[in-house]
């Protein structure tokens, strides 16, 4: 019988190696296969060749026969989503990395937000009340065509590191060096930034081209990036990622229950279509509303 | 089963043993951890059999008949789908609510729900990589590095105390081998 091992069966070969107890093997193991996607120790003739994730494309949905619209310069005929899955080792070390940093990212943000809730524990935790407040929206009965109920979810427009990565740099640095936010942030201002960031400088340096690993390598930009912009425009916006921490800005979230945050989340989702314009920099790839979709809201963008 | 996974292991063992040679070449050294990143490519993607010549090639050190072998299937297998190309189909309402209760019982909510909310029709037309590349341009590398820590700030954190006990606590063997053991339940539904 031939047999074929893919995704999570070529997955499992990781385990294979801790099946016996050998502490030098495994020390090998963690040191060359783990720990250079967190230190950055690669060859750099061999950046370009790297191929440690599998990359392919998915249809985008189309509302109205015509595709969404796309992020940045994109051509709007461009009818797909690019989906990449890291290989299992740069997955480990983003996880171990993530699950080192996420507690003081998470405290970073409760200092900075006082509205900040952290989902415990749960490691795509905003991505999942997302998807479960659309799921509620998309049966939601009282929907108006002329006010419609809209759940909108932001993605940070640097995904797969077509956009500037310089902002990610400055942010793990520290510093601006350059002009953002129409000027509001010059050259040498500080920028917001956790003392566990740092260490991870070579992971997000040898990040590139195909090894890249959508949510977990946009954990820092993702967070910080869209925090930052929250403070400055004011629009209501939620985001998160892999950290296990979801943060709302503008809303009025209180208490730690997932309950809570769905309540407060739907209550803010009735609000949240009149300030869409407003998120000039965000693009928005997917949204629901009761009785069918509402992309003609987002369209503008 | 558990023979593969043995052999499996040595042919590992001796490509990170041999990387753990090169302390000064970082060329060497990065080359054999690329072959240790794709052994499992390379030695399980056939039946039992092969799985064994394989390995034992590998053992032997007989690379070049593993690089001929390798090519050879390689090559056959995209002629396979030259001449039949996969064809994007869509689940049916059926099929998507048992892959959704799947992912459900599997823990897998998050993916669960995504099954039920998104249409993952995969893109396969022949202008599918050119649409990718004009919706996702290469970036600029042109950094402006004023702000950026040196070699030698790197080498400094990495004496830390900090960083020392995040090595050991989070980044330890224990963690990952936790992250393998649990990878699998992740994936189940891919």
């Amino acid at each position: 019988m031939r047999r074929i091992l893919t995704g999570g069966a070529l997955a499992n070969t990781s385990l294979f190696l801790f099946g016996e107890d050998d502490e030098e093997f495994h020390n090998l193991v963690r040191k060359h296969m783990v720990m250079p996607f967190i230190t950055g120790d690669f060859f750099p003739g061999h950046l370009e060749e790297v191929a440690g994730c599998k990359y392919f494309a998915l249809v985008k949905p189309n509302a109205g026969g015509s595709p969404i619209p796309n992020a940045g310069s994109a051509p709007l005929d461009v009818d797909l989503r690019g989906i990449v899955i890291g290989s299992t080792w740069y997955r480990c070390g983003a996880s171990c990395a993530v699950a080192e940093s996420s507690l003081a990212v998470a405290d970073y943000l409760l200092g900075q937000h006082g509205n900040f809730l952290k989902f415990a524990r749960q490691k795509d935790g905003a991505t999942r009340c997302a998807q479960i407040v659309q799921l509620l929206l998309a049966n939601h009965v009282g929907h108006d065509v002329s006010n419609p109920l809209v759940a909108v979810q932001l993605d940070a427009s640097n995904a797969f590191c077509s956009v500037s990565r310089q902002l990610q740099f400055d942010v793990l640095a520290g510093k601006a060096s350059r002009s953002y936010d129409d000027g509001r942030v010059q050259v040498g201002h500080q920028l917001p930034r956790p003392r566990t960031s740092d260490k991870y400088w070579g992971y997000f340096l040898y990040m590139q081209g195909d090894r890249m690993l959508a949510g977990q390598q946009l954990l820092f930009s993702f967070y910080f990036g869209s925090v930052y912009q929250l403070e400055v425009e004011g629009v209501q916006q939620w985001g998160g990622g892999e950290g296990g921490a979801a943060s709302w800005e503008g809303g009025a979230v209180d208490g730690g229950s997932v309950n809570a945050f769905l309540a407060a989340a739907l209550a803010c989702v009735m609000r949240v279509a009149v300030p869409i314009p407003a998120v000039a920099s965000a693009s928005v790839f997917h949204s629901t509303a009761g009785g069918g979709s509402v992309v003609d809201v987002v369209r503008p963008l | 089963m558990g023979k593969d996974r043995s052999k499996f292991s040595s042919c590992m063992r001796k490509v990170l043993v041999l990387a753990e040679n090169f302390q000064d070449s970082i060329r060497a050294r990065d080359t054999l951890r690329h072959l240790a990143r794709s052994l499992p490519t390379v030695l399980l993607l056939h039946g039992f059999k092969m799985i064994q010549t394989r390995c034992n090639r590998l053992l032997k050190g007989d690379l070049e008949w593993l690089w001929a072998s390798c090519t050879k299937l390689g090559r056959a297998r995209q002629a396979r789908l030259a001449a039949n190309p996969h064809k994007g189909k869509t689940h049916t309402a059926t099929q998507l609510d048992a892959l959704a209760q799947k992912l459900v019982r599997a823990g897998n909510y998050s993916k669960s729900c995504q099954a039920v909310c998104s249409d993952s029709t995969p893109s396969l037309g022949s202008d599918t990589l050119a649409k990718l590349q004009a919706k996702n341009p290469h970036g600029s590398v042109d950094f402006d590095k004023q702000f950026w820590p040196s070699a030698t700030d790197m080498d400094a954190l990495r004496q830390e105390d900090d960083w020392l006990h995040v090595e050991e606590d989070h980044l330890s063997v224990d963690n990952i081998q936790v992250f393998c053991a649990f990878s699998p339940v992740k994936c189940a539904g891919y």
